[in-house]
């Protein structure tokens, strides 16, 4: 059995003055797995995860990746330009804060299509039966497709951010504590969703949190961040059961038992 | 035909946060395991018989050594990628752990589909498959749309070898399949146990009661003989 590798980093290095964001970051990502980043706040995994995504320009390293179209390419030497399109076109990046992935000006099928438009779809009923498909998808009520962001709820919004995402049909999808604000009931559904939606159209996914319950059950890898650096990592359930490093003990004799 | 091969795997837990304090459970394990073979663990109460399942599932790492599983190639679980092992999950050893672990609000009936459905497997004739063995196990069809997690020890743990006895696998690895079962449950959790070692599925069990392993099993591996002898 053959599964592509899909993005290979190298080195990865960022610093913030004389801070460092995170630093010498190795790992390989296959096509269909889901990677959990974790690790206490100033660890260095939000960072991580906006190097990335091309959200921040990381001061050294190398991360190449390889689409399902176009080869192998050294993502943080290409020009510019084709760096937005690859991110607007084959990545997906779903925010904490639903409002800072979300157009708040524009309807709930108006966020969806936004994206399908970067990559040239104009059909308009095409465009609102996607839309609508979506809302299904994520169980929000596809009837409220005409209303605008700030009329939804909290995991509502979280629900349209991720149609908005997955519409387009990314290849890599970044999630940056995508249950983060939203209380424990409305969490489980959205886990749920993100969960079958994945098994669905088998996406490749990286997820930041630093909640293990989430890790445990949405990913199949984790990387445990600790000052900048990667500590310990492997597969979810055997980092999280037999944890080797001291950090990464203390992360999981750490949880509070209901 | 070989399927399973341990060498020189030794086990031993660091735990930095209790003063650095080692846990040294097994030592120079070396053997082989037969197509079809079923191999009773047996030792006393934290010899680590539970250690070696899990170590043979990947789920916790070998200090050192090779743990080789023959698919149709060779990989040692002990150092495979990530997606290797998920891979050999989902197609090729099955694990029923000592206890139910589900997400909250799934239903029986889907957390057995499941498994199908990753194999790969599910089709129209699934669910009445699905059904045929849920009833065999006396889980009551009352109980089929709701999740097990309030439900007693016992039935949990027939949907927990429901979830794993539907899939296709070629290595069982069954941690007291028959512990919190009634005597009537046991019995027909044994003879599902040997029909899959008619069709040649290799059984790794641990299970305490001797008349049940005089039954099933083909060898019995002691763990005594694996005590590192300087703890």
């Amino acid at each position: 059995m053959n599964i592509k590798k899909i993005m290979h980093v190298e080195n990865l290095t960022h610093f913030y003055g004389n801070q460092i964001g995170c630093k010498n970051i190795n790992f390989d990502l296959y096509k269909g797995e889901i990677l959990g980043i974790v690790g206490e706040s100033g660890s260095g995994k939000s960072t991580l995860l906006k190097c990335l995504s091309g959200e921040i320009s990381p001061s050294a390293g190398k991360i190449n990746i390889s689409l399902d179209q176009g080869g192998v390419k050294d993502f943080l030497s290409l020009p510019e330009q084709e760096k937005r399109h690859l991110m607007r076109s084959m990545w997906g990046i779903v925010h904490q804060n639903p409002r800072d992935g979300l157009n708040l000006r524009i309807s709930a099928g108006g966020n969806i299509a936004e994206r399908l438009l970067n990559v040239s779809e104009k059909n308009y009923s095409f465009l609102r039966n996607t839309g609508k498909y979506w809302m299904k998808k994520t169980e929000m009520d596809p009837d409220r497709i005409d209303e605008f962001p700030l009329s939804f709820s909290g995991g509502m919004q979280q629900r349209l951010q991720i149609s908005k995402i997955l519409s387009s049909n990314p290849q890599i999808v970044f999630m940056d504590e995508p249950t983060g604000g939203l209380d424990v009931s409305v969490q489980a559904k959205i886990l749920d969703t993100i969960k079958s939606i994945v098994r669905d159209i088998n996406v490749t996914m990286i997820i930041v949190t630093h909640d293990l319950a989430v890790v445990r059950f949405l990913t199949d890898k984790l990387l445990v961040m600790k000052d900048g650096i990667i500590v310990e990592s492997g597969l979810t359930d055997r980092v999280l059961d037999d944890p080797q490093h001291s950090y990464t003990q203390l992360l999981t004799s750490s949880i509070l038992q209901v | 035909m070989k399927i399973i091969e341990l060498k020189n795997v030794n086990k031993k837990f660091i735990l930095h946060n209790q003063k650095g304090t080692v846990l040294k459970v097994l030592k120079n394990i070396n053997l082989e395991i037969k197509t079809g073979e079923c191999i009773a663990l047996v030792g006393k109460s934290g010899i680590g018989k539970s250690t070696f399942l899990k170590m043979l599932y990947g789920n916790y790492l070998p200090s050192s050594g090779e743990i080789n599983i023959y698919n149709n190639n060779k990989i040692n679980i002990a150092n495979a990628l990530e997606h290797q092992i998920i891979n050999l999950r989902r197609y090729f050893i099955g694990y029923v752990s000592q206890f139910l672990r589900v997400l909250p609000r799934v239903p029986i009936i889907e957390i057995v589909s499941d498994t199908l459905k990753q194999q790969s497997l599910f089709d129209e004739h699934s669910l009445i498959k699905i059904k045929k063995l849920l009833s065999e196990l006396n889980i009551q069809e009352s109980m089929w749309n709701l999740s097990p997690l309030t439900f007693s020890g016992g039935e949990q743990q027939r949907v927990n070898l429901a979830k794993t006895l539907i899939g296709n696998y070629s290595i069982l690895l069954l941690d007291e399949p028959t512990a919190s079962l009634d005597d009537i449950n046991k019995s027909i959790v044994i003879d599902m146990i040997k029909s899959k070692l008619k069709k040649d599925v290799t059984i790794i069990v641990i299970v305490h009661d001797k008349k049940i392993r005089n039954e099933i099993c083909t060898r019995e591996i002691n763990l005594e003989k694996y005590i590192p002898n300087d703890n």
